[in-house]
């Protein structure tokens, strides 16, 4: 039969999706329910009894609309997808750079030890622990317990800065009158007082 | 957490202009806050050569600590909303809660 070997011709077709074609009343019943166009010369109902022959070109137009339906389908589903890619690619974009900026703020730092404050008026008592930051454009050297600090492009360059800003800060607290200072300058004073003293009371081994 | 950007020229004008702090010369320019007649905090400025520069992270947030403000504080101190009368009360409800 026409019907069955054109069946069969159209692998494309799911199971599914394959119209049953059977029989002659088979094929009646089914083109009776469809709205075939009548333009492309197929009755929009065939007459009772009349056995139409299953043409091959409707059969692939069925396919074809039926497979660009599904293309439609997929490429919609494709862009709903890709424009939720594209706002998760926004949102790890902006987290990246919330990244970026916080770790361009964030310093590497690690403790140093003072043994010496390069002066020839004082000298250290006991090692100092001081904290070292580097940022992508400087190097920070600090001392926080005193909050004295000093910037410069290399390490050595603010340990050296450093020193001197303890130094300073010693001889400007040694200078002031204790009842002026507040409550941290006091600490301060207290603390430099017990880290640092003049060189010439030390007492050095003969 | 936003990047702390001030400018240089801008920040020792309001350290100067509203705290009423002076700066020596030197490579780090150091001056004294003071409130009722005694010295509360000391600030430290690094020298800017040319002085319209950013004020680099790292020495933002050291003076940022000195002045024992927040970045939001800092940054309001540096622009206008922040008096110098607003920094005294900071500075003195920290020293009630024995902070300062």
């Amino acid at each position: 039969m026409q019907v069955h070997e054109l069946q069969f011709r159209w692998p494309p077709m799911d199971i599914a999706e394959r119209p049953c074609l059977g029989t002659e009343e088979e094929v009646e019943n089914l083109l009776a329910d469809s709205a075939l166009d009548p333009l492309q010369g197929w009755p929009s109902r065939p007459l009772k009894g009349q056995f139409i022959p299953f043409r091959e070109e409707h059969v692939m137009s069925q396919a074809v609309s039926a497979s660009l339906n599904r293309i439609v389908d997929r490429v919609e589903s494709v862009a709903a997808s890709l424009e939720n890619a594209l706002a998760l690619l926004a949102q790890v974009q902006e987290r990246l750079s919330e990244s970026e900026e916080r770790l361009a703020t964030q310093p590497i730092a690690c403790q140093v030890t003072l043994h010496d404050l390069d002066s020839e008026l004082y000298r250290l008592r006991q090692p100092l622990c001081i904290c070292i930051e580097e940022y992508e454009e400087e190097t920070v050297a600090r001392f926080p317990e005193a909050e004295v600090y000093a910037s410069a492009a290399t390490e050595g360059e603010a340990i050296d800065l450093l020193k001197r800003e303890i130094v300073q800060l010693y001889e400007e607290l040694q200078q002031a009158d204790p009842k002026e200072l507040g409550r941290r300058p006091k600490q301060w004073r207290t603390l430099l007082n017990r880290l640092i003293e003049a060189d010439g009371q030390a007492d050095h081994p003969k | 957490m936003g990047k702390l950007i001030i400018r240089s020229s801008q920040l020792t004008r309001a350290l100067e202009g509203k705290l009423g702090l002076d700066f020596r010369s030197g490579s780090e320019r150091s001056a004294w806050y003071c409130l009722d007649g005694k010295k509360i905090l000391r600030v430290t400025i690094p020298t800017v050569k040319g002085g319209g520069g950013t004020i680099l992270p790292g020495t933002a947030n050291s003076i940022r600590n000195q002045l024992s403000l927040s970045r939001n504080q800092l940054r309001e101190l540096a622009a206008c909303p922040m008096s110098g009368t607003d920094y005294e009360t900071v500075v003195r409800q920290k020293m009630a809660k024995n902070r300062l």
